[in-house]
Order: C-alpha cells, then sequence, then structure tokens
C-alpha cells in the first residue's frame, strides 16, 4: 500500500498542527500509557542517585546472591551488588544509546531521505539502492559484525544502530517528500528561480517535520531493543556497566537458584519499549494514520 | 506480472554484490589473525608464515576481493577457516533447522495469532478483548531472548515439562519452547491484524445479511469475515518468515539449536570470514526471494494492487 | 472464493515443513553407547595439529604412545611394554608390545613409531606441536631441513627401539604420552583428515560441530559388556548440557559452578557426583615488560579476596593459587600468600608512585568463567584505586595480542599436559618461551632459567621435586601475575553408567571399565 496522498494534519500550517497534535495526544489514551511509562523510566534514570544510595558497581561478596527483601527491593547479583539500582542506572544507558542512536539514524536518513525524493532520477535510484542494500542485511547480523568489528563501546553503538537504522528512514522520508514535492505553491516557488537547497529546506523541510518527528519516536523502541540485544550478546555494555541486557544474559547461569536476577531487567526492557511503541503509534496515528504503516520491513 | 518478477529477479544480483562487497571489508577491519585460530597455545613462526601463504592472506587486498569475487561466481563460498569444511556443505545442514523453526514458528503465528484475533473481535468491547489487545502490544514489546528466558525457567527449571534447550533427538518436545519464543512478535502482530480485519470487515453489508439469516457468530467471524481478512495477514506472514529465516540469531542462540542464525554469529565471534560471508549472503539472497514471493502472491491474490508503484512506505 | 483454499495450503505447507524440514537424527534415550559431551568443537583429530584438551582426549583413545597415563595420572606402558634409562639420562630404550596392531590391521613395528616421529617433525606438515619431540638428538636439524634423518632414533628390530636425546630431560617420558607423540599408520596418513591408530577405540563418525563417535578398535581385546561406543556431542551452552543430561540423552556432565550445590543436593544425583581437583590453574597475567615493580604486582595480589570469589563463584571448592604448581603435583608447597589487603594495596602502589590510582586494561577471550571471575576482580581492583577495564576478545584476536606483549593483563588458564611440575613452570616462566611458547606474562629471570634448565637434568625424583618447588617459591615472590585459583570441577553421572573413572589429566581417560545399563 503506498502512501497516500496528504491527510489533513500534513495540508494545515505547521503552528496548528503541533498545537493540535499536543492536545490530541493527551486525550489518546494508550498514547498517554506510553507517555506515562516513558515518563516513568527516563524519571527513574535521572534521579537514581537519589532514590538509591547503593552504588551500582561497588562488589560485596558476602552479600550476594540475596533474595528480593527490604535491604534489596530486586535482591543482589552475583557480586553482592544491588539489582534495583542497577536496573536504573541500565536506563540510563539504554535510553542514552536509543535517543543518540535514533537520531544518527534520522539525521543520514533524513538528509538522504530528502535528497532522493526531491530530485529523483538516478540519485533516488543510487540512494534507493544502498538501502536495499542495508534492509537485505539479515537484521541483527550486520549489527553484531560491526560491533564485532569496532569493538564494543558505546561511541561504537551509537555508531552501528544509527547508521544501520537509517535506511527506513530514508524510505520513509522520501515518501514524504514525494506526496510534498507536487504541491502548486512548491511548484510555484520553484518556478520563480528558487534554488534548490532553499526549496528542500525552507519549504520542503518544514512540511514533513512532524512525520519526521514520528519516524523518529516510532524507532526509538527499535534502537532499545537493538542494544539490549546487543548487550545480552555481550557485544554492547562491558562489565561492570550495568545494561538491562547484560543483565539477562548474566543471571540466565543463575536461573535456578536467583530467578529475579533476569526478571526485573526483563521487566524494565518491555514497559520502556512497550512506552515507546505506544507513544509512537500514537504520535502516528494523530498526525497521519497511514504513515509507514508497514508491507516491508 | 511476469515483467515485475523478472525485473525484481534482475535486481537480486547487484544488491547481492553490494552485500557481498560490504561485508567483505567489513570483515577486514575485524582485528585478529585467523592463522591463529587454527595453531594451539605453543607455535613457532615459521609454522605460522607457512599457513597464511597457503590461504592467500598476504595478497594485497584488491587481490583478494578479486579472487572472493570469481569465487562466487562459479558458486565457490570457500572453506571455513576454523573446520575446513566447505561453507556450502555447513549451509546445507544447517538452513534446514532453521527453516524447521521458522516454519514451526510461522505456523504458532498463523494459528494463535489469527485465534486470538478472531476470539478478541467477537468479544470486543469485553475485559477479555482488552487483554488479549494489550497482551498482543506487549508481546511485540518484549525482547525475544527474555521470553525464551522466562519460558525456559516455567516450563523447564520450575515445571519440568520441557527440555531447556538443544536440538537433542528431534522430538517435537524440542521445538516448542524456541518455535514459541521465535513467533513471539508475529503472533501479537496476526492477532492485532486479525482482529481490526475482521471487525472492518464487520461493518459490511454481507455480513449484515449473514447474521440476518442467523448465522452463529463465531461461524460468522469465520467463515466470512476472516476471509477477507487474510490478505494483509498473509502479508504479515511472509514478511516474517523471511527475517525469521535471516533473523534468529537471538533465538537460535538461547536455545542452542543448530541452525544457520546461530552458525553465523559464531563464525563472526570467531572471525571465520568464508563462513561469514557465505551465510550472510545465502541469508540476504532468502530474504530477498521469499519478499519477491510474498509481493506476487499478494499481487495475485488482490488485483487492486499495482505492482512495482515506487515501494514507498 | 480463492484466498481459502491456497492460505489453507500455505499453513498445511508450513505445519509440514515444521514436522519434516530437517532430517531428524532420532537419538534414543536408550543408547547403548556412551554419550558425553563437548563444550567445543574439534577442529583436527590428526595427532600431529591437535591443539586443545578435546582434541587431545579423543586422540588418547584412537592413539597410541610409547607410554600413557592411567586415570590417576600415573605412567603406564603404551606401545612400548617396558624400558630403561640410562644414568645420565639421556638414553632410552624401548621394547615394544609384538601385539600391538593398527585398526586396520597392520601391526605396529619401531619402524613405524620412527615414521611417526618424522612426520611430526617434517618441515613439510608444519605441525604446530614439533616441540614435543625436540629433544631428541638431530631432530631440530632435521625439522630446520639442514639434515634428512633424526640421528636419535634408532629402530633395533622390529620390536625395538633407541631414542637419544640432545641432554638429559627428566619429563622426556611425559612428552612421549602427548598427542603429536603418539603413532599414527603414515602409510596411510596423507589419504585422509584423520589417520588411523592402535588405540584402543577407532573413530567411526565424525560430522563436524555436531558429534564424533568412537567404536572399539576390533583389532584389540576389549572387556565383556563394555558399552559400545563412545559419543561426543558438541553442545557449547552450559544450560543445553544439563537439560540433555536430565533428560538422560548425556551420561556424564561437568557440572557449572552455578549448579553444582543442587546436584550435590538433588537425591536423585547427590551418590552420583564425582569431585576431582584440576591440574589446572587460573591466573591474571601480568605484563611484566610493562609492569616492571614488583611492588605494583605485589600489590594487585594483595587487592584480590580469592577465598571470598571462590567461595561465591567457585562453589567454594577451588583452591586458592599460592604458587603455580596445583596441589597434587610433585613440588606443590603450601606457602603464605598474598593475603587480602586493600590497604596494604594502596600502600605499594603508593610506595611505586601511584597514589592516585592505577589504570589498566585485562583482556579475556570469550568465557563464561572469565566474566564471572573477572567482574569480581574488576570490582576488587576498584576498591584498592585501580581502574580495570575488561576487554573481551575472541580466542585468535585475543591470542595475537597477548602472545605479542600488546596488553597490560589477561585471563587465561593453564591446564597440565602431563603431571609434572615442570609442565607449568617451564612454559610459563622460562624466558626462552615469552609469546605464544607459554610465557605470556613475558616474565624473565636468568636465575629462573638456569634453575629451570638444572632441575629438568636431575635424575634423582626428590631432588627434583625441591627444586621445582624452590624455583616456585622464587617466581612467585616477584609476583608475575595475579594468582587465582586452582578449580575443582564437579562431574554428575548417570545411574544407568557404572565403571566410570575420572582422569587426572584429560589425556587419561580411560573407558575400559564403563557398563552402561540400556
Amino acid at each position: 500500500m503506498n502512501v497516500a496522498a496528504a491527510t489533513t494534519a500534513t495540508e494545515l500550517p505547521r503552528e496548528h498542527t503541533d498545537a493540535r497534535l499536543w492536545r490530541r495526544l493527551v486525550s489518546h489514551r494508550s498514547g498517554l500509557v506510553g507517555a506515562l511509562l516513558v515518563a516513568g523510566v527516563v524519571l527513574s534514570g535521572i534521579l537514581v542517585p537519589v532514590l538509591s544510595r547503593h552504588d551500582p558497581n561497588a562488589i560485596a561478596m558476602d552479600d550476594a546472591l540475596e533474595a528480593p527483601g527490604s535491604a534489596h527491593i530486586f535482591g543482589t547479583d552475583a557480586f553482592g551488588r544491588d539489582v534495583a539500582t542497577r536496573v536504573m542506572y541500565g536506563a540510563r544507558f539504554s535510553l542514552e544509546v536509543g535517543v543518540v542512536s535514533r537520531l544518527i539514524a534520522l539525521v543520514i536518513g533524513t538528509v538522504l531521505g530528502l535528497l532522493a525524493g526531491y530530485y529523483g532520477g538516478r540519485t533516488e535510484r543510487w540512494i534507493m539502492r544502498l538501502a536495499d542494500v542495508t534492509l537485505a542485511y539479515p537484521g541483527l547480523l550486520l549489527l553484531i559484525a560491526v560491533m564485532a568489528a569496532v569493538g564494543p563501546s558505546k561511541l561504537s553503538l551509537f555508531v552501528s544502530i544509527g547508521v544501520v537504522g537509517w535506511a527506513g528512514v530514508a524510505r520513509l522520508v522520501r515518501a514524504q517528500v514525494l506526496t510534498v514535492k507536487e504541491r502548486e505553491y512548491i511548484l510555484a516557488i520553484r518556478s520563480l528561480g528558487a534554488s534548490d537547497s532553499t526549496v528542500i529546506v525552507r519549504h520542503i523541510l518544514p512540511n514533513v517535520l512532524t512525520p519526521i518527528i514520528v519516524i523518529f519516536s516510532m524507532g526509538l523502541g527499535a534502537s532499545i531493543m537493538a542494544e539490549s540485544s546487543l548487550s545480552f550478546l555481550g557485544l554492547g555494555a562491558q562489565p561492570p556497566t550495568a545494561s538491562w541486557g547484560s543483565m539477562i544474559a548474566s543471571g540466565i547461569d543463575y536461573l535456578r537458584v536467583a530467578p529475579w536476577l533476569s526478571l526485573a531487567p526483563g521487566i524494565m526492557i518491555t514497559l520502556t519499549v512497550l512506552g515507546f511503541n505506544l507513544l509512537g503509534d500514537a504520535l502516528r496515528d494523530l498526525s497521519d494514520p497511514k504513515l509507514g504503516r508497514p508491507t516491508r520491513k | 506480472m511476469l515483467q515485475y518478477a523478472l525485473k525484481r529477479i534482475l535486481w537480486f544480483v547487484p544488491i547481492l554484490l553490494g552485500v557481498a562487497t560490504v561485508t567483505f571489508f567489513l570483515l577486514h577491519v575485524l582485528p585478529g589473525d585467523p592463522v591463529l585460530s587454527m595453531v594451539g597455545e605453543r607455535y613457532d613462526a615459521a609454522t605460522i608464515e607457512q599457513l597464511r601463504t597457503q590461504m592467500h592472506l598476504d595478497d594485497p587486498l584488491p587481490q583478494r576481493y578479486l579472487r572472493y569475487l570469481s569465487d562466487l561466481v562459479r558458486l565457490d563460498l570457500g572453506k571455513s577457516y576454523i573446520t575446513g569444511v566447505p561453507v556450502w556443505d555447513s549451509i546445507k545442514q544447517r538452513a534446514p533447522h532453521t527453516l524447521r523453526l521458522a516454519a514451526a514458528a510461522m505456523t504458532i503465528a498463523v494459528v494463535i495469532g489469527m485465534g486470538i484475533g478472531v476470539l478478541a473481535a467477537w468479544k470486543r468491547g469485553t475485559p477479555l478483548d482488552y487483554l488479549m489487545v494489550g497482551g498482543s502490544v506487549i508481546g511485540v514489546s518484549m525482547p525475544v531472548f527474555w521470553l525464551g528466558v522466562l519460558l525456559i525457567y516455567v516450563f523447564s527449571a520450575r515445571l519440568g515439562l520441557l527440555p531447556a534447550s538443544g536440538f537433542g533427538d528431534g522430538r517435537l518436545a524440542y521445538l516448542i519452547l524456541p518455535a514459541l519464543t521465535l513467533s513471539q512478535a508475529s503472533t501479537a502482530y496476526v492477532a492485532r491484524i486479525t482482529r481490526s480485519s475482521v471487525l472492518d470487515e464487520v461493518g459490511e453489508t454481507y455480513v449484515k445479511v449473514a447474521r440476518a439469516k442467523g448465522l452463529s457468530e463465531p461461524r460468522l467471524l469465520v467463515r466470512h469475515a476472516l476471509r477477507n481478512a487474510l490478505l494483509p495477514i498473509i502479508t504479515v506472514v511472509g514478511i516474517d518468515f523471511g527475517s525469521y529465516l535471516s533473523g534468529s540469531v537471538l533465538t537460535e542462540s538461547i536455545f542452542a539449536w543448530p541452525g544457520l542464525g546461530r552458525f553465523t554469529l559464531d563464525a563472526i565471534l570467531k572471525r571465520d570470514l568464508p563462513a561469514i560471508q557465505g551465510s550472510v549472503l545465502f541469508m540476504a539472497a532468502a530474504f530477498m526471494t521469499v519478499n519477491l514471493a510474498v509481493d506476487l502472491l499478494y499481487a495475485r491474490v488482490d488485483p487492486r494492487v499495482k505492482l512495482g508503484s515506487g515501494g514507498a512506505g | 472464493m480463492r484466498v481459502t483454499p491456497r492460505c489453507a495450503a500455505i499453513i498445511a505447507t508450513c505445519a509440514a515443513l515444521a514436522f519434516f524440514a530437517s532430517g531428524c537424527a532420532r537419538r534414543e534415550n536408550d543408547s547403548p553407547m556412551l554419550e558425553l559431551a563437548l563444550e567445543t568443537s574439534p577442529n583436527r583429530l590428526d595427532p600431529a595439529f591437535v591443539v586443545d584438551a578435546a582434541e587431545g582426549e579423543i586422540c588418547s583413545l584412537m592413539f597410541e604412545g610409547l607410554v600413557g597415563f592411567a586415570p590417576d595420572g600415573s605412567m603406564v606402558p603404551g606401545l612400548a611394554r617396558a624400558w630403561t634409562v640410562s644414568g645420565d639420562g639421556t638414553h632410552y630404550q624401548f621394547h615394544l608390545d609384538t601385539r600391538a596392531v593398527f585398526s586396520n590391521g597392520r601391526p605396529v613395528h619401531a619402524g613405524d613409531v620412527i615414521a611417526s616421529f618424522r612426520r611430526v617433525l617434517d618441515p613439510a606438515t608444519a605441525s604446530p606441536r614439533a616441540w614435543v619431540l625436540a629433544r631428541i638428538r638431530g631432530a631440530n636439524d632435521f625439522h630446520d631441513g639442514k639434515s634428512d634423518a633424526i640421528a636419535g632414533l634408532v629402530a633395533g628390530d622390529d620390536s625395538t627401539l633407541t631414542i637419544d636425546l640432545e641432554a638429559p630431560f627428566a619429563p622426556f617420558l611425559s612428552l612421549l604420552a602427548l598427542p603429536a607423540a603418539r603413532v599414527v599408520d603414515t602409510a596411510t596418513a596423507g589419504s585422509s583428515d584423520v589417520p588411523v591408530g592402535s588405540g584402543p577405540w577407532q573413530l567411526s563418525e565424525w560430522l563436524r560441530g555436531d558429534r564424533i563417535t568412537l567404536t572399539p578398535n576390533p583389532h584389540r581385546t576389549h572387556a565383556a559388556g563394555g558399552v559400545e561406543g563412545i559419543r561426543y556431542r558438541i553442545i557449547p551452552e552450559p544450560f543445553t548440557r544439563i537439560a540433555e543430561f536430565e533428560s538422560g540423552t548425556i551420561d556424564v556432565l561437568e557440572i557449572p559452578d552455578a549448579e553444582v550445590p543442587r546436584f550435590r543436593s538433588d537425591k536423585k544425583y547427590a551418590d552420583h557426583v564425582l569431585k576431582r581437583p584440576e591440574l589446572r590453574i587460573f591466573y591474571v597475567g601480568l605484563n611484566n615488560a610493562k609492569f616492571m615493580d614488583v611492588r605494583v604486582r605485589q600489590a594487585l595480589n594483595h587487592a584480590i579476596n580469592v577465598p571470598a570469589l571462590i567461595r561465591v563463584l567457585a562453589s567454594g571448592e577451588a583452591v586458592p593459587a599460592h604458587g603455580s604448581v596445583p596441589p597434587g603435583l610433585p613440588g606443590h608447597r603450601d606457602r603464605p600468600g598474598y593475603e587480602y589487603d586493600p590497604a596494604r594495596a594502596r600502600a605499594l602502589l603508593a610506595q611505586a608512585g601511584y597514589a592516585d590510582g592505577l589504570s589498566l586494561e585485562i583482556w579475556q577471550r570469550e568465557s563464561a568463567e572469565g566474566n564471572r571471575v573477572l567482574e569480581a576482580v574488576q570490582g576488587y581492583l576498584l576498591a584498592s584505586g585501580v581502574h580495570a577495564t575488561l576487554v573481551r576478545r575472541e580466542w585468535s584476536a585475543f591470542k595475537e595480542a597477548v602472545n605479542a606483549g600488546k596488553v597490560d593483563a589477561f585471563f587465561l588458564d593453564w591446564i597440565a599436559d602431563y603431571p609434572e611440575a615442570e609442565n607449568f613452570l617451564f612454559p610459563l616462566f622460562d624466558s626462552a618461551n615469552q609469546g605464544g611458547g607459554g610465557n605470556r606474562a613475558r616474565f624473565s629471570d636468568p636465575a629462573v632459567d638456569r634453575r629451570l634448565d638444572a632441575a629438568s637434568r636431575m635424575t634423582d625424583d626428590a631432588a627434583r621435586e625441591e627444586a621445582y618447588a624452590g624455583i616456585d617459591s622464587l617466581v612467585y615472590a616477584q609476583a608475575p601475575w595475579i594468582y587465582l585459583y586452582f578449580p575443582t570441577s564437579f562431574h554428575v553421572v548417570s545411574p544407568r553408567v557404572t565403571g566410570y573413572r575420572l582422569p587426572a589429566i584429560y589425556l587419561a581417560n580411560d573407558f575400559s571399565g564403563v557398563r552402561k545399563a540400556h
């Protein structure tokens, strides 16, 4: 299904669109739930030094593998570290990686999508084929290969998840550009002799900004999931940095004796990704319901 | 349509070439000397040099690239650096296991997903409906590897009903948990799509007529509404099948399933270049083939869809 | 309508694929074979190329050396039924067992032993294990291509073999039990990946990455009622191995540390748990070329609370290492160790000029054990002001960097190839072995080198033991490593299996007395 012709939301002047969007978000039930979940996770990540008096990385072997109780609400891990504290620090790590990598994907994808959509012809074909090559890669494997190549670090996580995510963004942006490109006032401005860059930056881009924001939020859940998966495989966060994925991985060895080690971080990933997915879906529903309905991954 | 199919197939070659090239250059950035995997703890430099020459590892990069391409054209995927086994043989051995897992996951996704979707549509508005919709939304947000761990914990560690992992002796019991895990996101998605497609159809005239004629609600939903909802479901399932084939890395990893995803992961971690290149190419080709098949099926079945309309979105 | 039958067909196809797609290898729970599991897949089963313990274990079943090891670690006759050593320790005479036969029917003669040794030393073979035989007179010349024959190997007749060494080397007999010194039928060696041997078992099936099946060598006598074969399956994940053991498809399981208490307290298995202190040491090697101040190295040892680490991570059964020679070997001593004392660690670091703390990278290869132990080590170091970054690399990248001396510190273990103190001290601390030879910490002390050389020539066992103990103390005092522990491993055997003996070293597996009810 092609992205259809513009809906009312994208035809309205910009200022009205945003205001209506935010107002409608509040009344959109699942979107609100999503927003609250996200806010909860973000706040716990920010406030952890206040909320917990434990050091996430200090080991205390005498307290190892304690069950959840009054001293440690989620118990302790094999090194005596408080699981709840580590889970909250994990929120910081995952959110940071998720947001930054998604931004990188967004920037690269937007630029290339704008160019492809606006210029068409050979530019468009080359960019889209490059996107096809990127998307032909078996999902996680490209990320794994890149991380194995450059070595795990926060920076390489940013870059690899960002670079792998550009293709989907570019496709969506290009589709949006195509719908905007043929509008009368754009054609008018071009016939008046405005330069390409002016048209792209000052006229087309603002009109696709809202969809771009939606595209950004829709992919946040996936970015966080990618980071968790890489950390689970040992290719993301390195010890002693707490990350939900690596906590689940190290908890597997103790599944029979200390199941809480894998339980807590898994719940956090689910809630966080859920929150972003709901939020992203809500934003999409409210602005342009046909945006990015997947017929291709 | 034949023309479209041929055009798409023609595009396979340059895209696969692109995949092969990107993989090749990416892998040559990887640190580590493959020869060292093959010798043990106490080695001497002369042996190392000899092995390096045998494997053409010291040739300049462009030359190695061209040799690689010429091998590919002859459909020679080379031999694993670690085991010496031809890569194609390894792929042939592992691919059926991944196929089995993917097929099982897809079956679960379709059967259980549609079941949930129809049930939710039937009981729309009731708490059961909300539960199912909520469950399917969570199902998409839960990490695949976590679900796997949970299932192992409940069904194996606690209840002792199913084996924790591995292929075992091939019995069905070993297939259940991995297939359930792999199907997680698809099942949730199919459930949602089924529910909304069925609900869309329920408002149609022919359904009202059937209801007026006295058909019971479930039969109505399944017989009439579901039929028309099948089209979007096929699409989703078809695409997911492609990504199962290529993306079951995490599931195969947790459950020690001897499939292609895990083979590739191990190869990447061991820096086994020919194995990585061969299996990535195979999976990309499989993925594109499945996508094409789904597109053609879709076009065949729904005459409203025009192929080749830009592929946007 | 058109859609329905088509979709039904699709669903049916999927279901069919699910059930039939892969050729299921039906493996019964009631297999008459002894079912074992391996964590890593052997790459080579040719003794000239065997480089790790799993490969070594299987080769020791398929191939025989002049001597061998019994499960308790003592030396037993192999192809040689008797031997004599000259007083000066350089001349060995072996009398071969005339009944020895390869699994293809050919009898084993002294000439075959020589041919087998030649193959390993032959430069064209490029065997990474040529060093095992390098002590033989003329071996190095042959290996370097300077001569066509090995002067020190002479066959008196079909069943007499003399070996002359360049210089006396006390552990030489032990070297003859290593895989590289085991005899293959060179007449057929080139034609397949796996040569023919004369051991009690022969290879009947090898699906790389999946399983290896051994069946009895028909030309050897076997006790009646033994198992019909031995099957090793490659199962890298500990979880899966446990699951398979519990469902009866594996007969012997090495229990992962975290699960040991459970198995020991489970009524069904408690009586079948076997314990073995391993001839193995875990350590964090320090780059001695970089950390030249002994105070720094000693400080790092004081910073770690090894007993606490062992209590949690190794279920309390490991032995803290106060030297590199494991308990159970002559030369081991219980000397006082570097006690856990963070204050002392800080003081030593301050004296050495690191009052503000020290930063270093600890490299490890992919391993679950490594992950756990190092996170604890990292935590302890932090408490003493040392910031350790953990760098995880896969095996070949790790080896390359460590062997070239490019890393600050690395986590590794060393497993005995033969039960002698020399097998620990010489490869690990002799300056000639820096790098890939085993001395990855780049430790170099001429006094230690001299004493190692002298000890290897000693023919009196008691004197040699004292000498090695003294060398171990000398090295330990210089703290070239962060010494961790000697592990104890636990194995659980299926109640259906009797007569299984846990060997002291991986080369000494003997399944001759194993019976399995099925």
